[in-house]
């Protein structure tokens, strides 16, 4: 298994160690490492996640393999009704006594048939004592799952480019959409060719789930006069160019 | 004590710097190796007493948020899932907002690993509702991206 680690000096990992000892006394939390898990995507285990419960009272832990929901923004979160097919945890309810950790194993039934699966596992925690203020706050810890296609295809599609905005706040945007089977981050450039030069601007790179499209915010066009501009756009993922568009758009 | 576990930065770093410093007595460098650790990547999220009252559906909440990866962000959802919920949260100087859907209310997020970051939350009553008895909420700590 191949965790995506970070990597500290051995003093560091010292202070860490000590700093974990003092840790039962102070601490009164709910943690979950690793925080996200990598593996390839075959059949069979592909990792395992501890679960631990600082807190001075039992907590009662609920873990579900999701799949993710992407809005237009990119931010994603967990799906609440849908759960990652094809997935398997050792545990999924169970009781977590004061001061106790817990390991749930990941077990994958076969592999996905778009050779990847990506997700999160949602670990919630629930104070089995009740608040005496009515609100009772519960933990929600989401760490990110990634099983990697053992033969990537790297493939974006450019499915819209215009502006969005009005006036003064109108801005350059661009939708793409991952048509591979990674998540590899997708960026690259834009450039906009007109009667008074030409604009370069940067795609900051995003992750985007096999299948999900996001929209990129590029550039602020208050400066830039009005007219018919040719664009074109090159996208890059994993260092390699993966798509090439051009749209012919008018400027207010 | 609560102090004492603090997986910040700015302390790692002034561990670090200090035992660079100080060092074992005679120690020597030896040119060319390399020494090194790994430690897995991690999500804590502690909460601290919270204060208010039901009374008045007021609660204030301390938070501390350990996250060794970039991109963490922290927000809150209710049991209730894509219902409407009657209560309203905000991060300190934050203005306030409700919380419905899968995404809820992000409260606060981080472009960079954090360590034992607080951050101070504030509850209130929606519009016309009073009571908040009997509520459950999910305090997030997750990924921004996939």
């Amino acid at each position: 298994m191949r965790h995506r680690n970070l990597t500290i000096s051995m003093l560091g990992a010292a202070a860490l160690a000590l700093a974990a000892q003092a840790a039962p006394a102070a601490a009164s939390g709910l943690s979950v490492s690793p925080s996200i898990l990598e593996h390839s995507a075959h059949a069979g285990g592909v990792g395992s996640v501890t679960i631990t419960n600082t807190t001075s009272g039992t907590l009662k832990i609920n873990v579900k393999a999701r799949p993710w929901v992407q809005s237009l923004s990119g931010a994603v979160a967990p799906s609440q009704s849908k759960e990652l097919s094809g997935m398997r945890l050792s545990r999924t309810s169970f009781s977590l006594g004061a001061g106790a950790q817990s390991t749930v194993s990941l077990k994958l039934v076969g592999k996905p048939s778009d050779g990847s699966l990506f997700g999160c596992l949602e670990v919630r925690g629930t104070p089995t004592r009740h608040s005496k203020h009515g609100i009772t706050v519960a933990y929600r810890l989401i760490s990110t799952l990634r099983l990697n296609p053992s033969r990537k295809t790297l493939k974006a599609q450019v499915e819209g480019l215009g502006v969005v905005g009005k006036s003064s706040h109108s801005t350059l945007a661009l939708t793409i959409r991952n048509r591979g089977n990674t998540v590899d981050p997708i960026g690259g450039t834009v450039r906009l060719t007109g009667p008074r030069g030409t604009l370069t601007d940067t795609v900051t790179s995003t992750r985007i789930i096999p299948g999900g499209r996001v929209r990129v915010t590029l550039q602020s066009l208050r400066k830039v006069p009005g007219g018919s501009y040719s664009a074109s756009v090159s996208l890059t993922q994993d260092g390699r160019t993966v798509t090439r568009a051009s749209r012919r758009i008018r400027l207010p | 004590m609560r102090r004492a576990w603090r997986l910040g930065g700015a302390s790692l770093a002034l561990c670090l710097t200090l035992a660079l410093r100080v060092g074992p007595a005679g120690a020597e460098e030896e040119p060319g190796v390399e020494v090194g650790g790994e430690v897995p990547s991690y999500l804590s999220l502690e909460l601290d007493a919270e204060g208010g009252s039901a009374g008045n559906c007021t609660m204030h909440l301390g938070a501390d948020v350990t996250a060794s990866t970039p991109g963490a962000q922290l927000s809150l959802t209710s049991a209730g899932g894509l219902g409407r919920d009657p209560l309203e949260a905000a991060a300190e100087g934050d203005p306030f907002q409700p919380f419905a859907g899968p995404f809820g209310a992000s409260l606060a997020s981080w472009t960079q690993p954090i360590g034992d970051t607080a951050v101070s939350l504030r509850f209130r009553c929606a519009g016309s509702q009073k009571d908040a008895s009997s509520e459950l909420l999910y305090l997030t700590l997750s990924a921004q991206t996939p």
